[in-house]
């Protein structure tokens, strides 16, 4: 697979006098391309300052990064790495430019200097691709959280990124705003090839990842597929996260004596897990 | 609140709507200066027949024009009241003190209906025109005038950014209001100076989330690709059309009649 992005002895510290205090501390990592990874860990772990290191938001104060080849320090480069790998924030309503929706999608194409028919063709294709072309016309002030946050996703659709970071994005959705958004993604990564890079403190939504990073006090705890993540739950406490439901049901019943096989990440595997025990008894 | 409009935007599709934005605010800038040179009946006579006809092609009701009215009734009335008793000239009237002189009623109509005229005139302007158009429609013409083309982008992206977080900045001063009340901070009671007081704990707060939204805002922004008005293009370009040319025409002669009407008298 092709490296999309990579991390090279990448460090950042906000202090600029005093870099031992460091947000992330020498880190090493690579993405590749059409991979859907999941970042997880605590409030101030540095999951957040990694996003903004991965298109150039920021510049590490130590190491490089590169995206398909381009180190965002290089400044001639940064808007092709800006297009490349897009972002979606956490606030919905602090990432809408325009007045309306369509003119909003539209501000990427546009800051890209692309022809205006080109862009009109764009801004429709992405508003469709996230399901939203009828609202085209709307405010976003008439939207709920869920929906404005796929008119971003479609913002950012409009560059054809290979790449989109989503930096807790579902942090402020409602359930039913947060599984739109999921299935959106997925869809993207599935359907499009797009690399997916979501951030999330809510370990559910990683359980369908091709990898799950955790972070803690600026380094990599631990990199690994979903299932070894979660076959050792006491990896996962000392970094504060919780896992998901499925996975604590299944760990609780093996300590109150019933021997489950393998690692179970959805209610399926679970049910089938516990049958198979059952007629093994 | 969620569907707070700025301006008076009246969504019909009429010719009036659908003129460039560009035409029309350049048109209610020369009606509002042709207006000063009207001092004739005969001028202001034509002004208001092509008011009316701007109005008619604007398929705005009547009395929504009218109602841009109601907030400056008061000023008209007042100002009509200080020219007719103020200025000198020849007695017409006299009770005690107030003396009525003809000049003085001259001034007084001459004033209330550039007002009548100005106002209606430019309200048409924003209830024909959307707040996206108008600041688009600033920002183009903002290129061509020589100080300020520099940073007629820039000019341009403040008011539409301005305008689309009035309603989340409303959204949140409601709140902050809620949250401060629920800890019994009392807003009605006291006079002026303790009232400005207890908005304190309101602006405060609004201010710091407002400028923590701009800073999250420019973020959003520049990993979009933004960087500044140099090499951007619109998706929606503003584009002449020939209606446009032909009501700039018009306009521009019937502003010519009105001065000339003052050789008639």
């Amino acid at each position: 697979m092709k490296t999309m992005i990579r991390l090279e002895a990448a460090s950042f510290s906000y202090d600029e006098a005093d870099s031992s205090k460091t947000a992330l501390d020498d880190i090493n990592l690579e993405f590749c391309e059409g991979e859907f990874i999941g970042i997880a860990g605590h409030n101030g772990s540095g999951k957040s300052t990694l996003a903004k290191l991965l298109n150039g938001l920021l510049l590490p104060t130590k190491g490089d990064v590169t995206v398909l080849g381009m180190n965002t320090k290089n400044e001639n480069e940064i808007k092709e790495i800006r297009r490349n790998v897009g972002m979606v924030f956490q606030n919905p309503d602090n990432q809408m430019i325009a007045t309306i929706v369509e003119e909003d999608v539209a501000f990427g194409p546009e800051n890209l200097g692309k022809p205006p028919y080109e862009i009109r063709d764009t801004v429709d294709e992405s508003l469709a691709l996230v399901g939203m072309a009828e609202y085209k016309d709307k405010r976003p002030s008439q939207l709920s959280g869920g929906q404005k946050q796929r008119i971003a996703i479609a913002g950012v659709l409009a560059m054809k990124p290979k790449c989109i970071i989503f930096d807790e994005s579902t942090a402020m959705l409602d359930p039913q705003g947060r599984k739109e958004l999921l299935d959106t993604m997925h869809r993207l990564n599935a359907e499009e090839g797009v690399t997916i890079i979501h951030i999330t403190h809510y370990m559910e939504e990683l359980i369908t990842a091709s990898r799950i990073i955790a972070l803690n006090e600026g380094k990599v705890a631990f990199d690994k597929t979903p299932r070894d993540a979660f076959s050792d739950l006491s990896a996962l406490s000392p970094l504060n996260l919780a896992a998901p439901e499925v996975v604590q049901i299944a760990d609780g019943l093996k300590i109150a004596g019933f021997p489950i096989e393998g690692t179970a990440l959805s209610c399926e595997e679970l049910v089938e897990a516990i049958w198979q025990l059952k007629q093994s008894l | 609140m969620n569907d707070i409009t700025v301006g008076q935007y009246y969504p019909v599709d009429s010719p009036m709507h659908r003129l460039d934005p560009r035409t029309k605010l350049k048109g209610v800038f020369l009606y509002v200066m042709g207006l000063f040179f009207v001092n004739n009946l005969y001028g202001y006579g034509i002004a208001f027949i092509l008011l009316c006809v701007c109005v008619a092609c604007s398929k705005v009701p009547i009395s929504y024009v009218l109602r841009s009215l109601k907030p400056i009734l008061m000023v008209i009335v007042f100002t009509s009241i200080i020219n007719l008793v103020w200025t000198q000239g020849n007695v017409v009237w006299q009770m005690g003190f107030i003396k009525i002189t003809d000049s003085g009623i001259s001034l007084a109509a001459n004033m209330a209906a550039r007002l009548v005229l100005i106002i209606t005139g430019s309200s048409l302007l924003t209830l024909t025109t959307t707040t996206v158009a108008l600041t688009d429609g600033i920002e183009m013409l903002l290129r061509k005038v020589p100080l300020l083309s520099k940073v007629s982008h820039e000019i341009g992206m403040m008011m539409s950014i301005a305008l689309s977080f009035i309603p989340t900045l409303t959204e949140e001063l409601d709140r902050i209001v809620k949250a401060q009340k629920s800890r019994g901070a009392d807003f009605e009671s006291g006079n002026i100076a303790a009232r400005a007081k207890a908005m304190i704990p309101i602006l405060v707060p609004l201010f710091v989330s407002a400028i923590q939204r701009a800073s999250e805002l420019a973020m959003a922004m520049e990993s979009r690709c933004y960087t500044g008005g140099t090499n951007r293009t619109r998706m929606k370009e503003l584009k002449y059309r020939p209606a446009d040319h032909l009501s700039m025409t018009c306009l521009v002669a019937a502003l010519a009649a009105c001065y000339f009407t003052k050789a008639l008298v």
